[in-house]
């Protein structure tokens, strides 16, 4: 079923859009949680919560790209488990290495105070500078949280060479957030 | 900002965005050898289907990431996918398989059997006869089976139901777009039963399609702890403003909760099944201690730094891995040690020549010590070494037992 069906059904409260959204793209979702936390059981709690969530927003909400939004509550509820795990947080392997990564770009102490969509619109704007190519990679390393190996086969490439070109963009993202006056 | 912070920015990216990058992971290159290999496979499996169906010990290989397994009576169970679960004898040395699965739907072991799921039914493999008994089986409607062993033998099983029965007076139109969606629980609803450990026989119902909003009894195993002769249990005491429930502690009905203490998330197991941690909260916020509650009744507080994740448990003390922080990033330092008794803590020694002998999860006896890693399929095990005081001082590498060589 094309989404624009899947959301016309939200939009007539037709129980059928959750069946539907689950064929389409459940195991998909389960993957991104997976590659976040190790907990099955938390795996399978987080795709329940996006299903939840998404028959909340829709409508009023009518999502231009039904695939991301599906994508960006399943990261975002994972994380927030993650996070939520406390002192005995056991995360994903590629999430872990993700984020060991990231602290290239970035590795400070907490900021109480940050707003993470500011920061996200900030990422934002530095991702519009990279190519389509860099932008891609990029995402599908730290947003979907795929390994090297999946990444240099979507894109036709090695390993070292993603591992250079995320250098890259992690070292341009520090120096973009530091223009942009964020403390990192 | 830390990288948790960045990373979790990220999924406030716009959905343009994210669909350019979507889209290529939706289309992957395809080359002739991709379409040899998959006639292959799909050659291979009508071939052999009728040749595997009529039986039940096969392995077809193993090899994927490891999660550590559980000591019983000394010796070390774990699973190996696509084979089943194996047991490992240190005395020996060697390992056999003791229950064949090609599906996994989860198991659990304890002293009298090892307990696993076949879709919706549990089954017990006692250790003693070898006899498989049928303990359980869901109804029809039920969308998943969970089960938890309780240390005084008892099986905790869930029962998730999947239900989309979202109801609403009135449904938007072309007209009156805007309509106020009715306000509804979960769509999931949870049954719940205590059963007996042996003959299956039901001894209590907790719950019957319950929905996870107001009023859910939060699920036996999360507020109740039965080990040694003692039960923990925690019972409501109030809300935060946020509406999460909080929680006092009670030891055999007696309340032994600190002062000033109240507890908002249920007990975490160590490994080992010895020693169980619950998290303090004081008013809205984390304390970093946490109670440490034992099979011989003890209540302890232990500390709990950012740079520390307790891990297993055994004989009065507790395993944990210690990091520190170095130039703003968090390093790993290696296993330490806390004596619940005196409080006192160390590092164990470690033999580090061998880097593939990762020490990221692992459970103990207090004699042995058995290590895996989520990216390795190997298990390695260690000999807990102690000092002239009996107190662990170091690990010594016994030997490695690799699933992918099964």
């Amino acid at each position: 079923m094309k989404d624009e069906q899947i959301i016309a059904l939200y939009f007539a409260r037709n129980e059928d859009a959750i069946g539907e959204t689950d064929k389409k793209y459940g195991a998909r979702l389960l993957q991104l949680a997976q590659r976040i936390l190790l907990d099955q059981f938390a795996c399978e709690e987080v795709r329940s919560d996006t299903y939840l969530k998404t028959w909340n927003a829709i409508p009023p909400q009518r999502p231009p790209v039904f695939s991301a939004f599906l994508s960006r509550l399943t990261r975002q509820g994972a994380i927030d488990r993650y996070r939520r795990d406390g002192a005995q947080k056991r995360g994903a392997r590629e999430y872990l290495l993700s984020l060991e990564e990231l602290g290239d770009a970035v590795g400070g102490e907490a900021d109480e105070a940050l707003d993470a969509r500011l920061l996200a619109e900030s990422i934002e704007r530095y991702l519009r500078t990279l190519s389509p190519r860099e932008r891609g990679v990029f995402l599908a390393r730290y947003f979907y949280v795929d390994p090297l190996a999946d990444v240099a086969r979507q894109y036709g490439t090695s390993i070292g060479a993603v591992k250079s070109l995320l250098y890259r963009t992690r070292q341009g993202l520090r120096a973009h957030l530091e223009q942009e006056g964020f403390t990192v | 900002m830390t990288n948790e912070q960045l990373s979790a920015s990220l999924s406030y990216l716009g959905d343009e965005l994210l669909a350019e990058c979507g889209a290529r992971r939706q289309r992957p290159k395809r080359s002739w050898r991709t379409a040899l290999i998959k006639a292959a496979c799909i050659a291979l499996v009508l071939f052999s289907g009728i040749y595997v169906a009529g039986r039940f010990d096969y392995s077809l290989g193993a090899g994927c990431a490891s999660s550590p397994g559980t000591i019983a009576d000394g010796r070390y169970y774990y699973h190996v996918r696509h084979s089943g679960v194996w047991c490992y004898d240190p005395a020996m040395g060697t390992s056999e398989r003791v229950l064949s699965t090609f599906w996994y739907d989860g198991y659990a072991v304890n002293g009298y059997g090892i307990y696993y799921l076949r879709g919706e039914t549990l089954y017990v493999q006692v250790h003693e006869t070898g006899e498989r008994i049928k303990l359980y089986t869901a109804p029809q409607d039920c969308t998943r089976l969970f089960f938890s062993l309780l240390g005084d033998g008892r099986i905790d099983v869930r029962l998730r139901f999947n239900s989309y029965t979202i109801h609403q007076d009135k449904v938007p139109t072309d007209t009156e777009p805007n309509v106020p969606p009715r306000s509804y629980n979960d769509t999931i609803v949870w049954s719940e039963y205590l059963l007996d450990g042996r003959t299956g026989e039901l001894l209590e119902v907790r719950q019957e399609y319950a929905s996870s909003g107001a009023g859910f009894e939060q699920f036996y195993e999360n507020t109740h702890l039965t080990f040694g002769g003692y039960e923990f249990t925690l019972v409501p005491s109030g809300q935060r403003a946020d509406g999460v429930a909080l929680y006092r502690l009670l030891r055999d009905g007696e309340d032994v909760t600190p002062e000033g203490t109240l507890f908002d998330q249920g007990f975490f197991v160590l490994r080992g099944g010895q020693y169980a941690l619950v998290e303090c909260v004081r008013g809205e916020k984390l304390t970093h201690n946490m109670l440490c509650l034992g099979a011989d009744g003890s209540v302890t507080t232990l500390r709990c730094p950012n740079t520390r994740s307790y891990v297993a448990a055994a004989d009065g003390f507790v395993f944990y891995d210690q990091y520190e922080w170095q130039l703003a990033e968090q390093r790993y330092v290696g296993v330490g040690c806390h004596d619940i008794a005196t409080g006192e803590e160390w590092l164990l020694t470690v033999d580090r020549t061998d880097l593939t002998r990762e020490l990221y999860d692992y459970t103990t006896d207090g004699a042995y010590l058995y290590a895996c890693a989520p990216w390795s399929s190997a298990h390695t095990v260690w000999r807990l070494v102690s000092d002239e005081d009996g107190r662990p001082a170091a690990l010594e590498y016994v030997d490695t037992v690799d699933p992918a060589r099964h």
